[in-house]
């Protein structure tokens, strides 16, 4: 971002000839981009345009584009349906704790893995890869009665613990480290670092772009989280945001005009974390760890 | 960087900590054997008009006792339910689509408060001791909607509450309002097996029934039905998506391009909300030459004292009536007749299509669930018939092969298993 | 090696120690999660399938006649074979289209990347069920606006509902346009962690930036590539809560893949045992998958 606006300050817009310059460099990476932003961002476009039109008008023909009449009826509907501040909380808490859990796990097992070449490293890898592969409405019924047996059911950490787990957490970080020249652990070993340090004073901190991109999978990961907290909370006071969303899908009938719109509110907090973390995401300071 | 990360670690080993604690007080929840409970659990799903919450709520100013909302999406409850028992962690009184014999055995002998209030004999089955353990909480009928301002530009013709017309003449003149006014369809139909029996039984048909030597099978009269059923799925009367891939057909009704819809009295408070483009209207349903409707239902089952006292206290007079007022349902005692604040004709000719209808087959799908259940069958939530009808209308089999698919299926869907 | 040979020997077993003991610690806590949580359910389960299991405390041992039932149901083949079909169309569009997408908004000539990133990435916060919403709405047959604007341009409204292919064509660029943004940010992740210094000397050397891509990018983030693949093949079996709400597998049960079928059976139809033998098959198979993934990633000189 920085670095592009700062490019177009810094050229001179002294001649047409400058100005068609700066077209030619940028224009055709730029158009590239739009285009396809513009075919990824439409459906959401739609979803959101949809939201605001009533309930008649959601399936009159012809169909609008715009909204013929702009209505937030809906938005008021499902704010009253739905307690959204206490699903959003809920979902917070179990979404953070997960998230700051899973992180910790994948960062230590994902560099042990990509570091240290063992045969009973390489088995617990493809053992890892192995859970990833059974989806969680497969095996849910063995599962919950695992839960249940130690004693999580009814419980936050029933949500929880089962989660932090995730093949594509360690293998993101097996990848990552992958990537990291052992050298920089040779290095360190020659400086009396020990192998744990080497892993928090050095490895850690240049992950960083791995941990804040796992942050977010994670987090949406838990924040769409559905089956499992249903399953396990007999309490529907500490149910998690997609439960209660889906409510509004009945036996026989989908309020649309009011699960539109509670769609779009439900999106709104990922969407602005997304927002507030994506620029950590950029990882200037991993070309620093490389270069220093 | 490091002391940073130090205080990460830090923060993430009280995290853990701290849901350790509440792993440990999260579990024990309450006995459910208490009959003198100051709280009970409620579980449901699909309020309507948030009936189940008002009901509720009054239950706590009458009686003092706190509720306990468990509101569960409709497509889980029967998992989540048999999950909860796994874990001995069932509701006081829940509302279900189908008993299930994880948990029958727990269920309150509720006989004494279904004669007390009148259960509708139709919809009431004893288990093999003889007892009632569940009462309908309430009740929905198959039935048509006409997007009547279709028929009126088109100048043609409906029957009222007291005349009858045929599924030829109905189909006449669902083709005569597309060429008068250019309607994208004559009809849709929810592609249901529910929908699709009261089909079946307007054609003469007795449906899916037990024969003799113990196996299930449709009679000749279902063949004549699916075949019409087939000749009007053509993508111009009636739109293939809708069963070939579940195109949501309520949708298509309200868009105000299809003439008619084959659904149920569900429906009645969501149009009332959501159509204003123009005016629709309940009527009675074809007959060719049957007279009929298929009964929904779901059940109210008290696994505890307390929710059996609860029980008691809903099926009175007062409380029932003003809770299907609330909730725009169709009352399943016996002598109720409420006031429904909206759409009181559909309402009533919905119970006069019940009263009408083939008395034999009116609630026959859902006793015969019923009846398995309490036999200790698991019943998967869709029965054959669905699947095999999607694969004949779409080509992938004909219409004998249908039939003796389903009947196959169905004797093995209605083999009590012990 | 080397090095490791040239080293006093009295260090070398002191060093060996501390190189289990430091791996051991650091993956301890994902042995056990994982040991509970996946090795004890999966036991269960491959126990169930050896049985008529329903959800019921009373059931029977039924030997391998669940596994010889699924040898000839023919509805298991065909959802198996569907989500191959789904892994083949949509990893490669998946990877091609997130790869384009990482080195465009990567890319400093590009104006707008930062807010274009944050629209990338919408899509994939949606949840799959609202996912399957949207798409279902897009391509509505009678009123979805993709037929309004065929029509629109004077063509005939396609059958993208009742035609298993068009409909199978839905489904794929709704998996895509989900799972996009996923692998967009692993892709810069991986991007940004290529070496500058790499570039520069390429670009000394006179290399366009189409050979600077080929020849140092590609190499530069295979085992994210690999990851990628590997992650968008396990995704795409495991896709299920958007099938569901997309179509239902529809039209009929032509583009039912092979969750969907496990969890059908399972719980609508309450066949646990079955649908558990279903699900060792399954998981037989992701294991095959993924190991000729592995050695395939290994002979090219990956890890």
């Amino acid at each position: 971002m920085s670095s592009a606006i700062s490019q177009a300050k810094d050229a001179p817009v002294r001649s047409s000839n400058s100005v068609w310059a700066r077209i030619k460099a940028h224009g055709p990476a730029t158009i590239m981009l739009w285009f396809l932003v513009i075919c990824f961002a439409f459906p959401v476009f739609w979803l959101i345009l949809s939201s605001f039109k009533g309930a008649d008008e959601l399936f009159a023909v012809p169909m609008s584009f715009f909204p013929r009449k702009w209505t937030t009826a809906g938005y008021a509907e499902a704010w009253s349906r739905i307690d959204f501040a206490r699903y959003f909380g809920n979902t917070a808490v179990v979404a953070i704790i997960t998230t700051v859990l899973t992180v910790m796990v994948s960062a230590m097992t994902g560099y042990a893995l990509a570091k240290y070449d063992y045969w009973w490293t390489r088995l617990f890898f493809i053992g890892i890869l192995l859970t990833t592969m059974l989806p969680t409405e497969v095996i849910m019924s063995p599962s919950f009665i695992v839960v249940r047996d130690i004693g999580l059911y009814n419980s936050l950490a029933g949500i929880i613990v089962p989660s932090i787990i995730t093949a594509t957490g360690i293998f993101m970080f097996r990848q990552y480290f992958l990537t990291v020249p052992d050298e920089m652990m040779q290095a360190a070993r020659v400086d009396g670092c020990s192998e744990m340090q080497i892993f928090l004073r050095i490895m850690l901190p240049i992950s960083k772009p791995c941990i804040v991109t796992l942050a977010i999978f994670s987090f949406q990961w838990r924040w769409n989280d559905y089956i499992w907290p249903l399953l396990i909370l007999n309490d529907s006071k500490r149910f998690t945001l997609q439960v209660a969303l889906r409510t509004l899908v009945g036996a026989e009938k989908i309020d649309w005009s009011v699960l539109l719109p509670a769609s779009v509110i439900s999106m709104i907090p990922l969407v602005l974390i997304f927002m507030f973390c994506q620029k950590y995401i950029v990882g200037s300071d991993v070309d620093a760890a490389f270069k220093g | 960087m490091s002391r940073k990360l130090q205080r990460v670690t830090a923060a993430g080993l009280a995290l853990v900590s701290a849901f350790a604690l509440v792993a440990c007080g999260g579990s024990g929840s309450g006995d459910a054997s208490r009959d003198d409970a100051k709280e009970i659990t409620l579980t449901f799903s699909d309020d309507q008009n948030d009936a189940y919450k008002t009901i509720a709520k009054q239950y706590t100013k009458d009686t003092g006792v706190k509720v306990n909302i468990m509101e569960v999406p409709y497509a889980d409850l029967s998992t989540k339910i048999a999950n909860a028992a796994k874990a001995n962690d069932l509701p006081d009184v829940a509302r279900v689509p189908q008993v299930n014999p994880v948990w029958t055995d727990q269920l309150e002998d509720l006989t004494g408060i279904a004669e007390k209030h009148g259960a509708m004999k139709n919809l009431i089955k004893r288990n093999p001791e003889g007892k009632i353990l569940t009462i309908a909480s309430d009740m929905t009928a198959v039935g048509l909607f006409l997007n009547t301002s279709l028929f009126d530009k088109a100048g043609v013709a409906y029957p009222d509450p007291n005349g009858s017309w045929t599924w030829e003449e109905f189909i006449d003149a669902v083709k005569k309002v597309q060429a008068a006014t250019g309607a994208k369809y004559g009809m849709v139909m929810d592609a249901s097996s529910h929908r699709e029996r009261s089909f079946l039984y307007q054609f003469g048909s007795k449906g899916v029934q037990q024969k003799s030597d113990g196996t299930w099978a449709l009679d000749d009269k279902a063949k004549t039905a699916l075949e019409f059923l087939k000749s009007i799925d053509d993508d111009r009367v009636m739109p293939k998506s809708v069963w070939a891939s579940n195109e949501d057909p309520s949708a298509l009704f309200k868009s105000g391009q299809v003439a008619a819809y084959y659904s149920g009295n569900w429906q009645i408070a969501d149009f009332n909300k959501s159509i204003t483009s123009f005016k629709w209207k309940s009527v009675i349903m074809p007959a060719s030459p049957t007279r009929a409707t298929n009964v929904g239902t779901n059940y109210m089952v008290a696994l505890s004292g307390s929710g059996k006292k609860f029980l008691d206290w809903f099926y009175s007079r007062k409380n029932y009536t003003a809770f299907c007022v609330q909730g725009n349902y169709l009352p399943a005692l016996n002598g109720i007749t409420p006031k429904y604040a909206n759409h009181q004709e559909d309402m009533q000719l919905y119970m006069d299509e019940i009263k009408k209808s083939d008395q034999a087959v009116l609630s026959h799908q859902v006793m015969t669930q019923l009846d398995l259940a309490l036999k200790g069958s698991v019943l998967p939530s869709q029965d054959p018939m669905k699947e095999e009808t999607v694969k004949y209308l779409s080509g992938e089999q004909d219409v004998d092969a249908t039939i003796k698919n389903m009947n196959k299926l169905f004797t093995k869907y209605y083999k009590v298993e012990k | 090696m080397a090095k490791t040979k040239g080293r006093p020997k009295e260090q070398h077993p002191n060093r060996l120690k501390r190189q289990i003991a430091a791996p051991l610690i650091l993956i301890a806590p994902a042995i056990v999660l994982y040991l509970i949580f996946f090795i004890w359910p999966a036991a269960i389960g491959f126990f169930y399938s050896f049985t008529n299991y329903k959800g019921l405390s009373k059931y029977k041992i039924v030997g391998l006649s669940n596994y010889s039932a699924l040898l000839a149901d023919h509805d298991f083949w065909s959802s198996l074979l569907r989500t191959f079909e789904y892994i083949i169309c949509s990893v490669p569009l998946n990877v091609c289209l997130s790869l384009l997408a990482a080195v465009l908004v990567t890319n400093r000539k590009a104006i707008g990347r930062t807010l274009a990133r944050t629209l990338f990435f919408i899509p994939w916060l949606v949840s799959p069920i609202i996912t399957g919403l949207i798409w279902r709405w897009m391509f509505g047959e009678g009123f979805g606006i993709v037929n309004q604007v065929i029509q629109g341009f004077g063509g005939h409204p396609l059958r993208w509902a009742t035609d298993s292919n068009l409909a199978f064509v839905v489904l794929v660029l709704a998996g895509v346009w989900a799972g996009m943004a996923f692998n967009m940010l692993l892709f810069i992740t991986a991007l940004e962690n290529v070496q500058q210094s790499l570039y520069e000397a390429a670009s000394l050397d006179g290399a366009n930036a189409w050979q600077r891509f080929v020849h140092i990018t590609l190499p530069g983030i295979a085992p994210t590539t690999f990851m990628v693949v590997l992650l968008g093949t396990i995704g795409g079996i495991k896709e299920f809560a958007m099938v569901q709400s997309l179509n239902g597998g529809g039209p009929g049960t032509s583009n039912r893949l092979v969750v969907q079928y496990i969890y059908e059976t399972g719980f609508s139809n309450s066949r646990i045992g079955y649908a558990s033998a279903a699900s060792m098959v399954l998981l037989v198979i992701l294991v095959i998958v993924s190991l000729i993934q592995m050695w395939l990633n290994r002979r090219n000189g990956g890890r």
